[in-house]
């Protein structure tokens, strides 16, 4: 008999109860192959959600504006220019030694010097050592672009792939994942919605559903060499292109039109750009070249709307599909579009932004003032304001900003955003509430 | 013309004065926010005499020092209108006071008492009255002032008033309450992420200890999880988070180490952690014998000879005596076993099974009908409770309960996971039906 009862208990539903339940496989459907492994390049929301589960950086921005410490054990200043990050101990990696306070501090330094343009973000930083970052001058949003998916180390995660599947990394320091693996089934959109309806997968990546607007920040923006474009192009631009027509028609979704350097939940308060008076077509057609991301299947759409709108103002475009990191190492071409998963903090917005414009040599003289303001809210007022003065002077012009659509089944608990809008995976559990 | 106001109060949680102070000045902010005239009569309802003295004592007090002549009228709500006009008071204010659900709360209204000579044998009302509607988290003192049923009546009906004890910093693991300095009194021990916690039955802090600079565990779990008793003036905890536990003392005030420990005894239940997960081993002692129990182990209590088992796969078990054999499902996140009405045998004190709630069941249910579903595998949440009440906020992880007042019948104290982080701990004590 006591067999019977104790074979009853055993067979009891592993889902119920109260608490975060540990146990079984996360089966997540992307609308979109993810091609990058370097936190650097992944930076599609996609790539980005994904390539976090394996590699993670040194914290988590959350929504509320609080810092998360992951491989650091704290965050702190000692003086305004001095960050304290000592690194936690025993970040085990499923390959080679653990990550150690030197290799942390090299690949800080790498980044910075490197020609990604999210060395932007740490452009404030001077010196990088085991358990402290020097600052040229003080930035307090230096912890938040810390806290930025591209400047992962690689090699810890919540969790380790191996044969198609991620398994639950036991060692992470905040903890290891509720789920025991996580699969990834890259699909369409409409093979992901009948998987979710069916009950294959519990999580769908990429639908366009009504999404956190807060989170509209991975940016695209089309780069102009000023010079081979010729001094009208951004008149042109905004006399040929309707913004919005690009996000109704040609973007994924949920999208919005940006037509200011930073994306729409950091430009709230910031006044429009000027219309531009509408120039005459060329009277000489002016033949230019736009690089695009092969990879990404709205850029090639919106690549191509240019193509066809920028043609009746004299423009002729060849289009040039290049890979993410040709795209990023400065295209020999005259146009170039360009994505960043933008940092939900106004001053690093614009950093980013200098950057992509050319301007890597003028961030110091840019975000140093920025950084002598201390109150959060009055120093993301100067960055809009320096974002409105510097709209006219970049070769960059905004186009829009998206942000991850996610359709999850009931049976997924505890699905969490951080402040990028992307989702903490590791913190999901399967069961019902 | 009579204008009525409706206001609404709540103090903030930075005013750490008693409750009754905080809402009896609410009461008279919103009555002085019309012009009252002197002398001003008071009249307050409330369950029981010694709340409603001390309220109106209080108010009485405020209006004092706000120079308005107060009196306090032995009367109803409805004699007390004539009785102010009869002693010539100007001003009435009239205030019902509840103490429910860890909220002391106070409705009612101020008007004026003068009667237009003018207006004949009808004592027609005239000038500005304004409604009261005020409402506190309800401390332990309030609590008292509510409570009029003493130890040693069993078997009138069960009513729990719940109060709020101690705000915490984090969210509390665990609680344990026992006498740890050897005075005859309980005191109370939160085990939180971050340090250990010790504080008197009236919920006042006596020692804190810094967990932090102790050692993490190579496998953490994700949320703070463990364990913590008193046991012959020794204090013992496990957390999840760190590499060890240990066995402290409390010496002059601060919590002193004096062994390391890797298991911890519940009530009679000897339990270990399981590296990463929130739960304890399925391999247990039980008064020093090995038990092997059907599952991971979430908590355990053991009062009059029964003991209680929570399992991580959502199911639990009362015995008698016997490993447990036939089990409940839709176990609470946290249960004990208390007895609540002196009758020496104990109650079984549960929460709910669901994970999202911001405002906890608590329920108390007769250990007679949990075991009879338990033989039946039923779910517990169908079993008809005595009483069922709520927490005001938070979600209710961890569970103790002992004679904290030494009035013969048990106390529970409730460690409740706020939203923001933070936690508190609240007291459920019987009160009049």
């Amino acid at each position: 008999m006591r067999v019977v009862i104790l074979a009853l208990l055993l067979a009891l539903p592993c889902l119920a109860g109260s608490r975060a339940r540990y146990g079984g496989t996360l089966k997540v459907a992307a609308t979109a192959r993810a091609t990058e492994t370097d936190p650097l390049l992944a930076d599609t929301p996609i790539e980005a959600t994904l390539v976090s589960l394996l590699n993670r950086p040194l914290c988590r921005a959350e929504k509320n504006g609080a810092i998360t410490p992951l491989l650091v054990t704290e965050l702190s200043r000692t003086t305004p220019t001095t960050v304290k990050a000592p690194l936690r101990s025993g970040l085990a990696r499923p390959n080679g030694p653990g990550l150690a306070p030197a290799e942390l501090a090299a690949h800080l330094t790498k980044l910075s010097g490197g020609s990604s343009p999210y060395r932007a973000l740490l452009s404030p930083l001077k010196v990088a050592t085991a358990n402290e970052l020097t600052l040229a001058f003080p930035f307090p949003d230096f912890e938040r672009a810390l806290c930025h998916p591209a400047l992962a180390p690689q090699g810890v995660g919540p969790y380790r792939f191996a044969a198609q599947t991620f398994t639950a990394n036991v060692f992470f320091p905040e903890g290891r994942p509720f789920t025991d693996a996580l699969t990834v089934t890259s699909t369409d959109a409409r093979t992901a919605e009948r998987l979710l309806q069916q009950r294959k997968v519990h999580l769908a990546l990429g639908l366009g559903t009504a999404a956190d607007e807060s989170a509209l920040l991975f940016a695209t923006f089309l780069a102009f060499n000023p010079v081979k474009v010729g001094p009208d192009f951004r008149a042109a631009f905004e006399a040929a292109i309707e913004r919005s027509d690009l996000v109704r028609f040609f973007v994924l979704l949920p999208a919005a039109a940006m037509g200011q350097l930073l994306p729409p939940p950091l430009s709230a308060g910031m006044t429009e750009p000027a219309k531009l008076p509408r120039p005459s077509p060329l009277a000489t057609p002016r033949e230019l070249t736009l690089a695009y991301d092969a990879a990404l299947p709205d850029h090639r759409a919106v690549a191509e709307r240019l193509q066809v709108k920028l043609h009746a103002s004299g423009y002729r475009i060849a289009l040039k599909p290049l890979t993410r990191a040709a795209l990023r190492a400065k295209p020999d071409a005259e146009l170039a579009l360009q994505s960043l998963m933008i940092p939900p903090v106004p001053a690093l917005a614009v950093a980013l932004a200098l950057e992509l414009g050319g301007r890597h040599d003028q961030l110091a003289a840019q975000l140093a003032p920025l950084g002598l303001i201390s109150d959060d809210k009055a120093r993301a007022h100067a960055a809009q304001v320096l974002a409105e003065k510097l709209w006219p002077e970049l070769p960059l012009i905004p186009l829009y900003a998206q942000a991850l659509g996610i359709q999850a089944a009931k049976d997924v608990q505890n699905l969490k955003t951080d402040a990028q809008g992307l989702p903490l995976l590791d913190a999901v559990f399967l069961g019902q509430d | 013309m009579t204008l009525i106001l409706f206001l609404l109060f709540s103090a903030g949680p930075a005013d750490a004065s008693p409750s009754v102070d905080r809402l009896a000045r609410a009461v008279v902010d919103q009555a002085t926010r019309i012009p009252l005239e002197a002398p001003v009569a008071i009249q307050v309802d409330a369950p029981t005499p010694a709340l409603g003295r001390a309220v109106a004592s209080l108010i009485s007090a405020e209006l004092s020092r706000r120079r308005l002549s107060p009196v306090v009228l032995d009367a109803n709500a409805v004699t007390a209108e004539r009785l102010a006009r009869e002693k010539d008071l100007r001003s009435l204010l009239r205030v019902s006071v509840t103490a429910e659900n860890a909220r002391l709360a106070a409705r009612g209204d101020v008007l004026p008492t003068w009667v237009n000579f003018w207006a004949g044998a009808a004592p027609t009302r005239s000038g500005p009255a304004a409604a009261i509607a005020a409402s506190v988290d309800a401390d332990v003192q309030a609590m008292t002032l509510a409570a009029t049923v003493a130890a040693g009546s069993p078997s009138a009906p069960l009513k729990l008033g719940l109060g709020v004890l101690a705000k915490l910093p984090g969210v509390p693991a665990a609680i344990a309450v026992g006498d740890l300095d050897g005075d005859k009194r309980p005191e109370i021990a939160v085990l939180m992420d971050d340090e250990l916690l010790v504080l008197s039955s009236e919920g006042k802090p006596i020692a804190r200890y810094d967990l932090r600079s102790l050692a993490v565990a190579l496998r953490p779990t994700r949320e703070p999880f463990g364990a913590v008793s008193i046991l012959t003036g020794r204090l013992t905890y496990v957390s999840g988070r760190r590499a060890h536990g240990e066995t402290l003392t409390l010496q002059g005030g601060s919590l002193k180490p004096v062994a390391v420990s890797d298991d911890v005894t519940l009530d009679a239940i000897t339990v270990r952690l399981v590296p990463g997960l929130n739960a304890f081993a399925a391999e247990a002692s039980w008064f020093g014998k090995p038990l092997s129990l059907p599952a991971l182990l979430t908590t355990t209590s053991t009062r009059a000879g029964l003991s209680l088992f929570l399992f991580a796969n959502g199911s639990g078990s009362i015995t008698r005596g016997t490993p447990p054999a036939a089990a409940f499902t839709s176990a609470p996140s946290a249960a004990v076993l208390a007895d609540l009405d002196g009758d020496q045998s104990p109650e079984l004190v549960t929460t709910s099974s669901r994970f999202f709630v911001d405002g906890d069941d608590v329920r108390v249910v007769p250990v007679a009908a949990a075991e009879a579903i338990a033989a039946r595998s039923g779910s517990l949440a169908d079993a008809t409770p005595v009483f069922s009440g709520a927490t005001p906020r938070g979600r209710v992880l961890a569970i103790a309960a002992a004679d904290l007042d030494g009035d013969g019948t048990e106390e529970v104290v409730l460690g409740a996971w706020l939203a923001d982080g933070t936690g508190e701990l609240l007291l459920a004590r019987r009160v009049a039906p």
